[in-house]
């Protein structure tokens, strides 16, 4: 997804998600208008006509009973008037032909008795223009649709389709097959294996589709994983013996059937690999998924031998889409990736989605989900240098970085000692909208305030720490501000003292008292010396006021390191003899400092 | 399954429903441990005696008695096992070996027998572990099953260590083998060699068995649990694979102790000869019976008889076969496919058999590695066919719902958002919103007609007069259909043969005027 203007470009994923979404709701809603509306749109204005721009005919022209308006109507897809239709013919006595009925049946199967609802229509379309731009409540039923589950309506009991199958004066192999596939389509699985037990009987052939959908249905026929496998193997021989040759759908429902088969997958799905291989059909995307899947999938000991030898395949090849499971190829193997921590599996893999199309196979959503999980592997097993190589190609025109992304980059930062590179990271994080995130703000502060840097460094972190006291301050009417952690306060203050910004930094002191927190000695400490670096008494004193009104034992030595460092003025000193020292206090301290 | 050492006393619970907690041992301790332990279990000798008979109380002795014929044949197929183990052996994993060096046979295998699924390290340093305890009784199998499995590792371990190997190659007596034999085996080993000087001994079974217990208890400990390991392990495996040869010698067996009447089971089992006492025995039964005794004391001992024959056919066979196995192991070794597609085999049996997930451990990574994509077997199902008849049969009928909405789905997989206005203008241009390059003033123009047979209609005229109010009404027509942008080609032909038509019908009028 793209914006032309660069300036309109959307900065971070909950910007683009919102973009992709109005874009396409925008769309929806002309859709809407000329669907209801069509009254208004009878002018063909573009010359040539653009039929992609013009509404669809929705309405049947058809009138009256007859088979033609049924077909018509099945053509159209509307499933209740169709049904109706049938209905008003076989009252009247008037014989439906075998192909119109099994049409219609078609279209009963196919859509579990449901009417093709506007909303999944819309989805549908979402899938061909902008993949992961819909809003999240309508993500989850998508995503069921993408993995093959059964989306809308489950198979009823007696629902439309199968009374007319039933009163169907004559049956072909047709009507079987489409009935086994809506069936299983809809999660009626026993049944259609029932009824594919008639079509036997019935001494017809099933179609090669018929047995895909078979096969994708044995993991919820059989229980016991050889069970489900001997099922499978029952089905390709059935299949054999009907001279119904095998497609690539055909092995790939069978691996994805082995990918619910534990152990048995992980043999046998290398037979059905050499039996494609025998057969001249080459593995898609697909099939290679289900081949990691069944390797690598909540095993823990694993072995590298089984993906480098997929990814060399894939490598040699280019890849079409030809399985609506291609799609989650690159995912998985990233994910067998990180999991093997294997780094040049990675670049391998990496490699072969930049060759050609591949990286068409995927969407907003997979590749963000496919390049946060290589980000995260770069940032754990590579070079700083590489990482940062990669973070700035990357971020964020390829993908924009998760949360998690940013920690395991932090954390490699830390771990190569380049902490002087996180006021940029910074950057990006306010950009990426990360910048209310608890969790990060903490890894960044402590990060930032753990050691003593370069005062150029010190500056720049003392500048990120201000931003960050912004976030937990009011900004606007309707911004909830961050609540202050004792921590994340604390190193704000450290950040602000080594920078020398004293006033600020006792800014920050008060808010101690505020939020009921106590500061740590280090923080107390750091502050101390930095208003005796810029020869602020003042704040020391209030600074041991504070710690005597908090009661900490810490506050005597604060005390005399004050008498002995400043050069205090009479009042200064009288006003430090006048700190009223509420008793030994000793209870109440460290219970609640070492707060972080 | 097993008693807690400290609660031997204690009548054994139901089979399952034990609970094991083995003395926490760190490995160096091992050793001294088992020392001590050897010597208490002298004192435990006459029990364990008694107590293998009563062991399994909750079996029923239809159920047990084939078992225990069959340790040899049990024995084979764990032979056969180790087999496979120690042909992978391709890493050495030295701690763990010489772990069970330290251990010897004896504390290897009661670790084992504890079968969770927990690596072997942390079994050696001896965690209690609950095994079988709450675990439903029809899922002992598999935990057996799996203890099995286990078992196999360890015998590979062990054969890793080099020693069980050079005493497979050069066979050595019963008496080592006993202590070196690797430890899957080593059931089928002690157990023929116990039966080895029963045969030898004095006919005494029981007191033989006494004796026995207080030469070697440990050992004789640890037989008796391997007996009884090998009762629930190997139950449904011996069903599955052996489902004939079971019935047959089940049948046998039970043919057995029905007739035999009081004669108790497990001196039938042991003694190899018929001895004094249960000829005695037998007799005494005989006698109590109120008619026939005589026939009945023969049929007894006929019976007893036949029983010690198969038994010791039984156990020649496995003897046998053990050889053969171990030759096999020498010579022909197993391809890794093969090796890897029983293993994986045995594996999802397990899997399937408690419904759940198992760790496979590094077993399964060592099987995988030896897998690739390049070897192995097809499933040999289907046939390479020339499809040409069915596909031309396919594309006559048109596609229905289902093959235009997969169509569409397919589609939908690459089908990705424009990166960027160049892609988006080729997305728009495709679907015809914009104008095609270059541009093109005839597009969309359904008739492919060229431009100049919309303008240039002369050659329609043919028909006509060459000259004369007719030609000149004619000319003015194709002059007017030329500058009509509205009409096909089609069209104007059409109306220009409509006038020649009506031309040619008042013919004659005008020929009259």
């Amino acid at each position: 997804m793209f914006q032309d203007d660069p300036f309109l470009m959307p900065r971070n994923a909950a910007n683009s998600r919102l973009y992709a979404v109005s874009k396409e709701s925008g769309r929806n809603a002309a859709k809407y208008i000329i669907k209801n509306f069509p009254q208004y749109f009878d002018k063909t204005f573009a010359e040539p006509n653009v039929p992609s721009l013009m509404p669809q005919p929705v309405t049947p022209r058809a009138e009256g009973v007859s088979e033609e308006a049924l077909r018509e109507r099945v053509h159209l897809r509307m499933v209740k008037e169709s049904v109706d239709m049938f209905d008003q013919l076989l009252q009247a006595g008037t014989p439906v032909s075998l192909e119109t009925t099994n049409s219609l049946l078609d279209l009963l199967c196919f859509y579990g008795d449901g009417e093709p609802t506007p909303e999944k229509e819309q989805e549908e379309k979402e899938d061909l223009e902008e993949p992961g731009v819909d809003a999240s409540e309508q993500k989850a039923p998508k995503r069921q649709f993408r993995r093959g589950a059964q989306p809308g309506p489950r198979w009823r009991e007696n629902n439309h389709a199968e009374r007319i199958f039933k009163i169907m004066p004559e049956r072909n192999a047709h009507s079987y097959c489409t009935m086994i596939r809506g069936m299983v389509k809809h999660g009626a699985y026993s049944r259609a294996y029932d009824m594919y037990i008639d079509l036997l009987n019935e001494r017809h052939k099933a179609d090669v589709h018929t047995f895909n959908a078979l096969i994708r249905a044995v993991p919820y026929l059989k229980d016991k994983f050889v069970e489900r496998w001997e099922l499978a193997k029952d089905l390709l021989t059935h299949m054999a013996q009907q001279k119904v040759q095998p497609t690539l759908l055909t092995f790939n429902s069978v691996l994805k059937s082995l990918r619910r088969c534990g152990g048995v997958g992980r043999s046998m799905s290398l037979f059905v690999l050499k039996e494609m291989e025998a057969l001249d059909i080459e593995p898609s995307l697909a099939s290679y998924d289900h081949l990691l899947s069944v390797y690598y999938r909540g095993v823990e000991a694993q072995s590298s031998d089984i993906i480098s030898e997929v990814l060399n395949e894939v490598e040699k090849r280019s890849f079409t889409a030809q399985d609506p499971d291609d799609a989650n190829f690159f995912n998985t193997a990233m994910q067998v990736c990180c999991d093997l921590k294997d780094i040049k599996l990675a670049y391998q893999l990496n490699r072969a989605l930049e060759k050609g199309d591949n990286w068409k196979f995927l969407d907003v959503d997979r590749s963000n989900g496919y390049w946060s999980k290589f980000f995260s592997l770069l940032c754990m097993m590579e070079q700083i240098e590489v990482v940062l190589k990669w973070y700035k190609e990357m971020s964020p025109s390829v993908f924009y970085p998760s949360p998690k992304n940013i920690l395991d980059l932090l954390q490699a930062l830390d771990a190569a000692n380049q902490l002087e590179v996180i006021p940029s990271v910074w950057e990006d994080v306010k950009q990426l909208g990360f910048s209310r995130r608890q969790d990060l703000l903490e890894e960044f502060l402590s990060l930032m305030s753990r050691e003593q840097h370069p005062s150029e460094v010190q500056l720049a972190f003392a500048k990120c720490a201000e931003e960050i006291k912004g976030v937990h301050e009011p900004a606007g009417p309707g911004q909830v501000p961050l609540e202050w952690t004792g921590s994340a306060l604390g190193h704000v203050v450290v950040l602000l003292s080594r920078a020398g910004r004293t006033q600020d930094a006792w800014n920050m002191m008060e808010h101690f008292q505020k939020i009921n927190r106590i500061p740590t000695d280090k923080v107390m400490d750091e502050f101390l010396s930095c208003a005796k670096q810029n020869n602020c008494p003042d704040e020391a004193i209030k600074m041991v006021k504070l710690a005597a009104s908090l009661g900490l034992p810490l506050s005597q030595r604060l005390k005399s390191r004050t008498e002995e460092e400043f050069e205090l003025s009479e009042t200064q000193k009288k006003a430090l003899e006048s700190i009223r020292w509420d008793g030994d206090s000793s209870d109440s301290d460290s219970s609640d400092s070492d707060r972080e | 399954m097993l008693q807690p050492f400290d609660q031997l006393g204690v009548p054994p619970l139901g089979f399952f429903q034990q609970v094991n907690v083995l003395p926490v041992l760190m490995t160096p301790q091992l050793d001294a441990a088992l020392r001590v332990w050897a010597d208490e279990v002298k004192a435990w000798g006459h029990f364990w005696s008694v107590f293998r008979k009563d062991v399994s109380p909750n079996v029923s002795l239809a159920q047990r008695s084939p078992e225990w014929a069959q340790h040899s044949r049990c024995g084979l197929s764990r032979a056969e096992h180790s087999r496979t183990c120690w042909q992978r052996s391709p890493h050495t994993r030295a701690p763990e070996a010489q772990a069970v060096r330290e251990g010897a046979a004896g504390p290897g295998r009661l670790c084992r027998e504890r079968g969770g699924a927990e690596p072997a390290g942390t079994l050696l340093r001896g965690t209690p572990v609950r095994d079988c305890c709450s675990r439903p009784a029809g899922r002992a199998g598999s935990a057996g099953r799996r203890r099995r499995r286990r078992c196999g590792m360890w015998g590979g371990v062990r054969a890793r260590g080099g020693l069980a190997t050079r005493l497979l190659g050069t066979a050595h007596g019963r008496a080592r083998s006993k202590q070196e034999l690797f430890s899957t085996s080593s059931v089928l080993s002690k157990d023929k060699d116990k039966s080895a000087a029963s045969k030898d001994s004095t006919p005494e079974a029981a007191a033989k068995r006494q004796e026995d217990g207080a030469e070697a208890p440990k050992q004789q400990l640890l037989d008796i649990i391997g007996n009884m390991k090998v009762e629930v392990s190997y139950r449904k495996k011996l069903q599955q694979l052996k489902a004939s040869e079971r019935k047959k010698q089940a049948v046998s067996k039970l043919e057995g102790p029905d007739r035999e009447g009081s004669v108790p089971q497990g001196i039938t089992e042991d003694t190899q000869r018929l001895n004094p006492e249960l000829v005695t025995a037998a007799s005494a039964v005989a006698s109590s019976l109120p008619r026939n005794k005589k026939q009945t004391e023969s049929e007894l001992l006929a019976q007893l008889r036949r029983h010690e024959e198969t038994t010791d056919k039984q156990k020649k066979g496995g003897t046998i076969n053990l050889r053969n196995v171990i030759s096999e192991m020498t010579v022909k070794r197993q391809s890794p496919e093969q090796w890897g597609a029983r293993l994986s085999g045995r594996i999802s049996l397990q899997l399937d058999e408690d419904g759940q997930r198992t760790r496979p451990g590094r077993s399964s990574a060592q099987m995988d590695s030896r897998r690739s994509l390049k070897v192995g077997k097809r499933l040999n199902i289907f046939t390479k066919a020339s499809t040409e008849p069915e596909h031309a049969l396919k594309t006559v009928s048109s596609p229905t719902i289902w093959d235009l909405e997969f169509a569409k789905e397919v589609a939908a997989v690459t089908a990705q958002p424009p990166r960027n206005g160049f892609e988006e203008m080729i997305q728009w241009t495709k679907e015809g919103i914009l104008w095609e390059f270059p541009i093109d003033n005839e597009a969309g123009m359904e008739d492919d007609a060229e431009f100049h047979e919309h303008i240039f209609l002369d050659k329609h005229l043919e028909g006509f007069p060459k000259e004369g109010p007719i030609r000149h009404f004619m000319e003015l027509v194709i002059c007017g259909l030329s500058k009509n942008p509205y009409l096909s080609v089609k069209q104007k032909v059409e109306h220009i043969e409509w006038f020649q038509k009506y031309f040619e019908e008042k013919k004659e009028l005008l020929q009259e005027i």
